[in-house]
């Protein structure tokens, strides 16, 4: 089942190379992450953002409204902001009060609309909401950096610029909430207006919007604090400041709940790699931008820090592989036929996977005219693809379990490592976990995130059927209709499905996070355990009023001029 | 209050697993509840009354014995649910002349969205009948005539499929929030309960993201 070859002949990469959960935990952002996608159309539709309410006492509490006016919609975020005790505070599901709450509003709200939003936003899971309301989120305090900031800037200071760099965001969401959880929209209710119609743009909108709310903040609470000595930031230290997130586990099952999805973000990837192989030539231009944006991503990767060990020896790695690709490009100048090709070749072959996914998104970089587009592919309609065909033969689902799940029929489902693990959620305000098979009694409770070992038993009471239609087999084996469904969807979209044991001992959920959340556009993926991760949003970026003048699309990799220190 | 159709349908994925479906027939049924909402047919309640009546019950007691005659369950009546999945499995039969007799099935309603499957795949508009309603789906719509209340009958001694030519009645509207009623949504609920693993110490260090602290 080999996706069919770009049209002017270079193959999409293969599926069990790419559906790897070592290479997807080794995924960066690219051009066709989703934040950027958002800013790209935000500054090309020329929106325009207001702040209709702006109400923030000096305990820090009260609430705001951000609008963003496209030309057909408005969006606002309405944000409450709380005075929370530092020994509530959480980043974890079965938390129940947080520094700032949010929803992101299907136009712009009025007083009764704040009214009803401020009874239920600040209880998030605890309270509802309506069609109206898109999103709904969280943020929690840097404690490390808030008040330093704060203060700093209550004294007519700067922060410091190291402590600045080092924490990288002075709040961090801990859930954004969309597709109609808690009683909001419907993602179906708004995914045909051309703005919302490329993954994620509410939530990614909502946290840019989340970041201009926070950076006001401090300097509100500057000024409310010493209004004669406080000072605004810096221009570039205020660029700096990125939202952070922690991620858990609640994110790791999407790629595996949203087959079709996910095939169409990876081959939108995979094609835009496809296209810039298949150019028959480098411009002088092309090649002194690619050397530029590899120049940034050696910065990018001096500059990343986490104290995990999985994520230190990655590091290790890629900065060890971008200085091999820096002295190969010196020896090996992209020059002459298909030149991206042959540098990709050798990629491949000479780099780790961190190197290798870090170079896939370079090679975009100067071609958005050539890969942008891409993003109106990566939409999916799940409910197209979701009927099981009864109709196809026995021989044919064999055939197909024996290519699609090849490595899970080698498996020893049998031993302890293989199936260590169990998905789970718990009654403890509905967190999804992760757990250990053999240490506590969860396997009754075991969610259907494990498509290799399913494959593999649907596999065995496969043998000795009599051919003829898959009908009657699910009639006598009714609980092989969820894996026989992702055969067939796999069957049809290549790249739809983990190609890797996700129960085993040693797998890393971080690896699930991180594939997902490069699609966001997210960077300094900091790994705090194999199953929970902190990111940056937006470090860079330009704020809501910038994008007018300024550039909308230059701001994932740091500018040369920032030095490691 | 409203619902979006999200919450419908993992409601109702969560409580037929717990009631004792397979996960794969579970998200089924949470398509259909959807599906149904969206056609403004408050399907939750039945689902509720059916999960009670169905739970714990071994799944070939029913489901169809025998497909290629009048569909009949060994346990005197069928679930619609399992036989709507059996209907869509076997659409391509319905891509030429079949009538299909159901025998003693239970809320028939939820073959709607099973037999709208079937229209999509083969291109024809199927007909569901039992009692004194119609119901045709043509891929896209869904069409009453006769009597609306007999949409919500609890269990009809036989129901008709077959796939024809033309539709008759009235198409129904859609609508993009969900009903539910309080009761329907605490049963549910209750069902979907079954399907979380109970809090311990332990767990609740080890098995998610961060540990009690995580303040930066």
């Amino acid at each position: 089942m080999t996706p069919d070859p770009n049209p002017v002949g270079v193959a999409l990469r293969d599926p069990k190379r790419v559906m790897q959960l070592a290479r997807m935990g080794s995924f960066h952002q690219c051009r066709l992450s989703f934040m950027r996608i958002l800013l790209r159309r935000l500054k090309s539709e020329s929106w325009r953002f207001t702040r209709p309410g702006f109400d923030i006492n000096a305990k820090g509490v009260g609430h705001a409204v951000y609008t963003a006016h496209g030309p057909d919609h408005s969006y606002s975020l309405v944000a409450f902001a709380h005075d929370l005790p530092p020994e509530k505070r959480s980043d974890r599901v079965i938390a129940t009060a947080w520094d700032a709450t949010f929803t992101l509003f299907d136009g712009v709200p009025d007083k009764a609309d704040i009214d009803r939003l401020r009874l239920n936003i600040p209880k998030q899971e605890a309270g509802r909401v309506t069609g109206r309301e898109l999103s709904v989120s969280r943020a929690n305090r840097s404690v490390r950096l808030f008040d330093h900031v704060v203060n700093s800037l209550a004294a007519g200071q700067q922060p410091d610029a190291g402590r600045v760099r080092d924490v990288g965001y002075l709040m961090r969401t801990t859930a954004v909430y969309g597709s109609g959880k808690l009683g909001a929209a419907d993602r179906e209710h708004t995914a045909g207006r051309p703005e919302l119609r490329a993954p994620f743009q509410i939530e990614m909108l909502s946290v840019f919007l989340t970041r201009a709310f926070v950076l006001d903040l401090v300097e509100h609470l500057a000024k409310l604090r010493a209004p004669d000595t406080a000072v605004v930031l810096e221009p570039g230290l205020r660029r700096s400041f990125g939202i952070g997130n922690s991620t858990g586990l609640g994110l790791a099952p999407f790629l595996m709940n949203h087959p079709v999805l996910l095939n169409n973000w990876i081959a939108a990837r995979e094609q835009a790699l496809a296209r810039v192989r298949s150019l028959p030539l480098a411009s002088p231009e092309d090649v002194a931008r690619f050397h530029h944006f590899v120049q940034r991503a050696q910065v990018n990767a001096a500059t990343w820090h986490s104290e995990h060990p999985v994520q230190v020896e990655k590091l290790t790695g890629l900065r060890a592989d971008l200085e091999t690709l820096a002295r190969h490009l010196e020896a090996n100048p992209p020059e002459g036929d298909m030149p991206w090709n042959r540098l990709w070749l050798w990629a491949e072959q000479a780099l780790g996977l961190e190197g290798q996914e870090q170079v896939l998104s370079l090679l975009l970089e100067p071609y958005g005219a050539l890969v942008d587009d891409l993003g109106d592919q990566m939409d999916a309609d799940e409910a197209k693809a979701f009927g099981i065909d009864g109709a196809m033969n026995v021989s044919t689902l064999r055939a197909l379990s024996e290519d699609i799940y090849d490595w899970a029929l080698n498996i020893d489902w049998a031993t302890a490592d293989a199936q260590a693990r169990v998905w789970y959620t718990s009654e403890e305000k509905l967190e999804p976990r992760l757990g250990e098979r053999a240490e506590e009694p969860i396997e009754p409770y075991e969610q259907p995130l494990c498509p290799g070992r399913d494959a593999a038993r649907m596999y065995t009471d496969l043998q000795g059927e009599t051919d003829g239609p898959i009908a009657g087999f699910l009639l006598r084996h009714p609980k092989h209709r969820h894996i026989v469904r992702r055969v067939q969807i796999a069957a049809r979209y290549p790249y739809a499905e983990i190609r890797d044991n996700t129960i085993s001992a040693d797998m890393l959920p971080i690896d699930l996070l991180r594939a997902k959340l490069a699609y966001f556009g997210a960077t300094h993926f900091d790994p705090r355990s194999d199953r929970w991760v902190r990111i940056n949003m937006f470090r860079n970026a330009p704020f809501p009023q910038d994008l007018a003048q300024g550039e909308a699309d230059d701001w994932t990799l740091p500018p040369l001029k920032e030095v490691a220190s | 209050m409203s619902w979006s159709m999200n919450e419908v349908e993992v409601l109702a994925k969560k409580a037929a697993r717990g009631a004792g479906q397979s996960w794969g027939l579970a998200e089924e049924t949470g398509k259909a509840v959807r599906m149904l909402a969206g056609q403004g047919i408050e399907a939750t309640g039945h689902l509720a009354t059916l999960l009670k009546a169905n739970d714990g019950v071994a799944f070939h007691t029913i489901a169809p014995a025998d497909p290629d005659g009048v569909w009949s369950a060994s346990g005197g009546q069928l679930c619609p649910l399992v036989a709507g999945a059996c209907l869509s499995d076997r659409a391509a039969e319905f891509g030429v002349d079949r009538d299909l007799t159901l025998d003693h099935i239970a809320f028939p309603v939820f073959l709607i969205p099973f037999a709208q499957a079937v229209a999509r795949q083969t291109g024809r508009t199927i007909r569901l009948n039992w009692a004194d309603v119609y119901v045709f789906v043509d891929g896209a719509l869904v069409w009453v005539d006769g009597n609306v209340q007999s949409l919500s009958i609890s269990v009809v001694v036989s129901a008709e499929v077959s796939a024809v030519d033309n539709t008759t009645g009235r198409a129904l509207d859609k609508t993009d929030r969900a009903a539910m009623t309080q009761i329907a949504a605490a049963e549910l609920t209750g069902f979907a309960q079954r399907t979380y693993a109970p809090a311990t110490d332990a767990s609740r260090l080890a098995g998610a993201g961060a540990g009690l602290s995580d303040n930066d």
